[in-house]
């Protein structure tokens, strides 16, 4: 056996994908065209994380690998080309990971044992000397996506490998043996006298065979016949290599003396001269020269293949080098568990019954079932009709469905997703190796993608963290170490335990992933909007309003314009609020509840305006009598300018969308920020001069409609630069599109004009509005339970109660701008809500409704003011980013809920903590003290059977005459003596003795490992005799 | 080289079993063996190990088969150990033509003192303490099969009577596994019939230096003085035989051998004679080693030897090394047991 010399280590490199890796990244890029079609933030956190992953994934092999290094490999001398021969590698991978390392030598992939030299077998099919080994390492990592390798170019002793022997013997010279040479056979035997055994040829007598041979070794053996006298052959070495070694190996078969001449370039003894025979006299020496002869051969039309490399040649990134591809039951029991987290995610958004949900349940189980059953064995053809059949037919429904263009947008929205999801169960019982699994994952990706974008409640983020630990679990059990031995059945009992830092290293990979994802994140910004391409819009048929234009109530009642009290069925409701019928009056707020009425997708936050009002009478404020309304049919709807819309040329817009999602039944009222110019909407919708919206039907629960919107992107600077708004528009004050909302109400009291005029600030209405918003917030009082107000509603706020709610603030600060000449209006609506960080999504419940101040600036359209909510100018709000946001709800979650955080984390690593505790207290008991202690000495050996074997290992390693081995051997001697002498009785004393002595050993092994000394690496190969 | 004394300094210790406990024996036992082996490392050069494992099998009455290529000291080897232990010597030399009469001795006429003639018992050399059988592949089945015979029961019937072997016995049987022209491979039964199956291999070049220039070796043979005799042999045989084995033990051996038996390469794996034979061996050498208890130790390290010979490996042709293998593979898997 050769022992390693030289050794050159090589570079870590990527250098293939594994199977059905490009899957995820094809759904990476779906995902990303379903951030760009939906703006949905938890699509682009999603997004982010998957990099990581990617990332992570890319990695794990080069983090497995970097300390992984071959040690020694052990070989063979004399080899026949084409013949398995078998050599041992042995690395220093200790890492206890269930990752297997494949290597690979002269293109045989084997997977090394963990821990442990390995066995590999190989063929040399190149007959030459090799006195080095190219050796490649290589591993996926957990994850299994990219393979890196290493390759070691190990020096060894040279291994001969010889050409098949193949005849006719060489023409060779014959001469008798010299009478006084060395030959001790001068009287050789005679020809015809039997002289040994031989495989049998074919074509031979029957004869010649020798039975007994035959019996014992399984194969024919033939009696070798002496053919002539002993004589010396001289033999040619510059001949063909299996010619040569037949001819030496026949010569010397039949006795002769065999001797070589001829010049070799590499002469295995040194120092000889050509001329000279050299004599050959073991069978061993055949192969020698005939290796060196190939060796010759080849170097003369080729470079010399000194060393054995395969992967220069066959090099290709993107060939997967697996050759295991079976899928782990684990594995697929784990991406039945993503299949349905992202399909239930997807049920949910489209709003689907338990019983689907159910239905998927059983579905997918069934299909991974069937998977796992069928995967070693030919799946029966049954089967795929039953898949291709249910395909079919579902894909019938949908084409019977879709047969009118109505029918088609029905399939789109109902059995079309049911169709894919039908798929998906089905693609499910298809999978049989890793590829299909790795495909299957990443089509759940997809399904979690679609449904991130579609979903709007606020548990989105959770459901995305569970799919993404199911799918990374289920990717990173892929590669596990091979189940069994090489043999199949036969398989190998664990000895003892091993430690194992899998769960420590688990954390520290989901902690880095985190922190990676959340930093990546920070450099994303929030998308800001779907396409208008993919606008989701539905409403319900059920509930139409005939009259056109007319307004009614959540409830359906239709409002009439003039009646002077509100519905008050529709204040009952969630959706009711007097700002959404045509009068509003100023006294009444009605008893808004904390339920959410609708779900708002927007970039960022504004007023979901609703109504307009212009005519104030002290009291009531009232929709302007609608003379000529436009009513246009959907679903997209063109909205054309409204008076005050239009800003002026080369003012800054950017477009805004947002998607309404009505939770509660909501009136007919069409809400949108800014100016809003399209609606895509599933109805017709009347276009008042006002600039409302309303619908022809009510917006009942599961409504979904998408409004784009012109934000000027106002600043404090650009409102400030338009100046005193009461002289730029005293020349146009009696203009009948104009005077309405410049005219006070005749109740308005002497002392509201005054203070309007004191607050007033010169040459700018931006800062006289917020003048008078700064007073109103120093001298009045928010209260929803305000006193009913006496004559002029305003002059009562201002001066007499001082209390009030955004409806009285609003119109006191309306009839305040008014008095100066500034064309202001009142709008209600809702107010932005609060946002799920996660999916991007403002939640407005019913007690958002409210009412704020619009002001006409002529440069840049109606600009909202509100003293109570704080909504920042459309320029002023930045854009926040996926990752500021994703870590904010974070913390915020931490922080609101922190006792149920460190609860939930005390649970999770208490019920490990727990696990761990209870496996080491049964272990405890099952082993016994003296038990734990041979556990403890016996992971310092990992290849060692029996104790005696460890103390021999670090004896070998400290030195025989070290304390440490000294130490060792007393610990062994003492466990053996506790294990199987029946009169020894341990006491306590002894067991703490052997403890200490056990704990210094093992801070000896600790040093030396930390000196980076192979202790424990090889195995007990010396104490296997006696 | 110094001879060591006699070993005869320590009988009267070795009085007849039963007085005594095990455990004041085995440090005598461990000395004799200690002694025993550093007479054969004085002349073999380099087989530590082998020498251990041949006194092992001397102690557990066992028979020993020396298997390598010529010239690496074989039947030195079996001189050595016959010399050292001190009772009588017999040599057989296996060829074809040897007969069964030739090893166990043959009925011979005698002319007595009153002129006539009888036929007596002639012993053969197997009559003896030690006996060296050279090249036993060589003998025929007939031969084979007699001297095995013997060798087991330790006892020869010739002509209806019975006699027996002198007591302790030891065969040491060599052969060479790569001539195997003109020879009678041992079946199964023949080879299951040794303890132990060594195979000592090329010593390292420093003891081959040691041969080559005579400070050990052959010449080192006539230098031995036999140490012990065959009676404290005999009582050292049977004090062996008391060494505590454990039920854990047991267990280990029993599992050792169904593992052989179901390994995916065997084709016939060890009998339970062989687990009887490696409970024995272990026990010498335990008691070699100064203890009354077998540990598992003592059974995995003499797995290989004692069990490589006994198992058939399928799809292999090649005596026993691909056996051995298989014990190796045998040993690494089935878990040792523990406290």
């Amino acid at each position: 056996m050769n022992v390693v010399g030289h050794r050159v280590r090589h570079g870590l490199r990527p250098f293939a994908l594994s199977k059905g890796a490009l899957a995820p990244i094809v759904a990476w890029l779906v995902a990303l065209a379903i951030v760009r079609l939906t703006g949905a933030a938890a699509v682009a956190l999603l997004l982010v994380a998957s990099i990581v992953g990617f990332i992570a994934s890319a990695m794990a092999g080069w983090w497995r690998l970097r300390s992984v290094d071959v040690v020694a490999i052990a070989t063979p001398g004399l080899v026949t080309a084409g013949d398995n021969i078998v050599i041992t590698v042995d690395h220093n991978d200790r890492s206890g990971s269930h990752v297997p390392i494949w290597v690979d030598v002269l293109g045989t992939r084997d997977a090394l044992d963990l821990g442990t030299p390995n066995a590999i077998e190989v063929t040399i099919r190149e007959p030459g000397v090799y006195d080095h080994f190219e050796l490649t390492v290589s591993t996926p990592g957990a994850p299994a996506l990219v393979w890196w390798h290493r390759r070691f170019s190990i020096a060894i002793d040279p291994i001969y490998v010889a050409p098949r022997a193949a005849g006719p013997v060489l023409p060779v010279d014959k001469a008798p043996t010299p009478a006084s040479g060395s030959s001790l056979r001068s009287a050789g035997p005679r020809a015809g006298e039997v002289d040994g055994a031989r495989p049998w040829r074919p074509g031979e007598n029957q004869q010649s065979i020798h039975w007994p041979s035959t019996m014992r070794s399984s194969e024919i053996i033939a009696h070798d016949h002496q053919t002539s006298a002993a004589s010396q052959w001289t033999v040619p070495l510059n001949a063909a290599p299996e010619r040569l070694r037949y001819t030496i190996e026949e010569g010397l078969r039949r006795g002769h003396e065999i001797a070589l001449i001829g010049a070799l370039d590499t002469a295995p003894h040194e120092g000889l001269d050509d001329s000279e025979p050299i004599p050959v006299r073991q069978p061993g020496d055949a192969v020698r020269w005939s290796a060196l002869a190939a060796q010759r051969q080849n170097s003369g039309d080729a470079p010399l293949p000194r060393g054995l490399s395969v992967w220069k040649r066959q090099l290709s990134i993107g060939r997967s080098p697996e050759i295991v591809h079976r899928v782990g039951t684990l594995s697929r029991v784990l991406t039945s568990v993503a299949a349905i987290i992202a399909i239930w995610m997807l049920q949910g958004a489209l709003q689907a019954s338990s019983s689907a949900r159910g239905l998927t349940f059983i579905g997918v189980t069934i299909a991974g079932a069937a998977s796992l059953y069928y995967a070693d064995g030919k799946r029966p053809l049954w089967t795929r009709i039953v898949v291709v059949a249910l395909a079919i037919a579902a894909l019938g429904r949908i084409t019977v469905q879709s047969s009118g263009i109505g029918g088609l947008l029905e399939a789109l929205r109902g059995p079309m997703p049911d169709f894919l999801i039908l798929l998906v169960i089905l693609h499910g019982a298809e999978i049989d190796d890793r590829r299909t699994n790795r495909v299957h994952i990443a089509i759940t990706g997809i399904i979690t993608a679609y449904a991130a974008g579609l979903r709007i409640d606020g548990a989105v983020g959770w459901w995305m963290l569970a799919w993404g630990i199911a799918a990374i679990a289920a990717l990173c059990t892929t590669e596990t170490r091979l189940p069994s031995h090489k043999n199949g059945r036969w398989e190998s009992a664990p000895v003892g335990e091993r430690p194992s830092r899998r769960a420590p290293r688990v954390a520290a990979w989901s902690a880095a992933g985190l922190v990676g994802t959340i930093a990546l994140a920070a450099f994303v910004p929030v998308p800001d909007g779907p396409a208008s391409l993919g606008l989701p819009a539905l409403s319900n048929d059920n509930a139409i309003i005939n009259q056109d234009g007319a307004l009614v109530g959540p409830d359906g009642n239709p409002a009439s314009p003039n009646s002077r009290s509100p519905s008050r069925g529709a204040l009952g409701q969630a959706g009711g609020y007097t700002g959404f019928s045509n009068t509003l009056d100023t006294s009444v707020r009605g008893g808004l509840g904390e339920e959410i009425v609708m779900r708002v997708r927007a970039p960022e936050p504004a007023f979901w305006r609703g109504q307009t009002f212009a005519d104030f009478d002290g009291r009531f404020w009232r929709v302007s009598e609608d003379v000529d309304p436009l009513t246009l049919k959907g679903p997209t709807i063109p909205v054309p300018p409204t008076i005050g819309d239009l800003p002026a040329r080369g003012t800054p817009t950017e477009e805004f969308v947002q998607t309404y999602n009505a939770v509660a039944d909501l009136p007919n009222v069409i809400f949108g920020a800014g100016r809003i110019e399209t609606v895509i909407f599933d109805g017709n919708v009347t276009i008042r001069t006002d600039g409302a919206l309303r619908a022809d039907r009510t917006l009942t629960a599961g409504t979904v409609y998408s409004v784009v919107s012109q934000r000027v992107e106002v600043t404090a600077e650009t409102l400030r630069a338009q100046r005193d708004l009461g002289e730029r528009f005293a020349p146009f004050v009696n203009r009948s599109d104009i005077a309405p909302f410049v005219a006070i109400p005749d109740s308005t009291t002497q002392r509201t004009l005054d203070l309007a005029n004191d607050l007033s600030v010169e040459e700018s209405t931006y800062d006289t509005v917020l003048a008078y918003q700064n007073w109103l917030s120093q001298n009045t009082e928010y209260d929803l339970n305000s006193p009913v107000p006496r004559g002029d509603a305003v002059d009562d706020f201002l001066f007499e109660s001082q209390r009030g709610f955004c409806e009285q603030i609003a119109s006191s600060l309306v009839v305040m701008l008014r008095s100066q000449g500034v064309p202001a209006r009142l709008a209600t609506g809702y107010v932005p809500g609060t946002r799920d960080r996660i999916s991007g999504v403002f939640e407005v419940q019913a007690s958002d409704a409210h009412a704020w101040v619009e002001v006409w600036f002529p440069d840049t359209g109606w600009e909202s003011f509100d003293p109570t909510a704080e909504v920042p100018l459309a320029g002023d709000a930045d854009r926040s980013t996926v990752g500021a946001e994703a870590a904010g709800a974070l913390l915020d979650g931490v922080l609101a809920h922190p006792l149920e955080t460190a609860g939930a984390l005390a649970l999770v690593f208490g019920g490990l903590g727990t696990a761990r505790l209870l496996i080491a207290l049964r272990r405890r008991r099952s082993r016994g003290p003296w038990g734990l202690l041979h556990d403890r000495f016996m992971a310092l050996a990992i290849a060692a059977v029996t104790a005696p074997q460890v103390a021999l290992e670090l004896s070998n390693v400290f030195g025989r005459e070290s304390s440490a081995s000294a130490a060792a051997h007393a610990v062994a001697d003492e466990l053996d003596r506790v294990a199987f002498d029946p009169t020894h009785l341990p006491a306590e004393s002894d067991r703490r003795r052997v403890a200490a002595l056990l704990s210094r050993v093992e801070r000896e092994v600790k040093a030396a490992h930390d000196r980076g000394e192979p202790v424990g690496a090889t195995g007990s190969a010396t104490s296997s005799s006696m | 080289m110094q001879s060591p004394p006699p070993f005869t300094a320590l009988s009267p210790a070795l009085t007849p079993p039963g007085d005594h406990t095990s455990a004041s024996l085995t440090p005598h036992t461990r000395e004799l063996s200690t002694r025993l082996v550093a007479s054969i490392d004085a002349v073999v050069a380099g087989h530590h190990d082998v020498a251990e494992i041949a006194v092992a099998t001397l102690l557990a009455c066992g028979n020993l088969l020396i298997e390598d290529i010529p010239g690496v000291g074989k039947t030195l080897l079996a001189q050595v150990i016959a010399r050292a232990v001190g009772g009588s010597f017999g040599r057989i030399q296996g060829t074809p033509d040897l007969l069964p009469g030739d090893v166990t001795g043959s009925m011979m006429p005698f002319h007595d003192a009153n002129g006539g003639t009888r036929l007596t018992f002639q012993p053969g050399p197997i009559f003896a303490n030690v006996v060296v059988f050279d090249e036993l592949n060589r003998a025929t089945p007939r031969t084979l099969s007699a001297l095995l015979e013997a060798a087991e029961e330790a006892t020869v019937t010739v002509g209806g009577n019975t006699h027996a072997l002198p007591s302790p016995f030891m065969l040491i049987a060599t052969q060479n596994p790569i001539e195997i022209a003109g020879t009678y491979g041992l079946g199964e039964g023949s080879l299951d019939r040794f303890a132990a199956v060594v195979t000592p291999g090329r010593a390292a070049p420093e003891f081959e230096l040691d041969v080559l220039t005579g400070r050990r070796g052959r010449s080192m043979l006539s230098a031995i003085e036999p140490i012990t005799t065959p009676e404290i042999i005999a009582a050292a045989q049977h004090e062996v035989q008391r060494v505590n084995v454990s039920d854990a033990i047991g267990t280990y051996v029993v599992n050792l051998l169904i593992a052989t038996r179901s390994h995916p390469h065997a084709r016939l794996g060890a009998s339970t004679r062989a687990g009887v034979s490696l409970i024995s061996l272990a026990r010498a050498r335990a008691a070699m080693r100064g203890r009354n208890y077998v540990v598992a130790d003592d059974i995995a390290s003499l797995a290989v030897t004692s069990l490589g010979h006994r198992v058939l490996v399928a799809n292999n042709s090649s005596a026993t090394t691909a056996g051995c293998e298989l014990v190796a593979e045998c040993v690494a898997a089935v878990p040792a047991p523990t406290a």
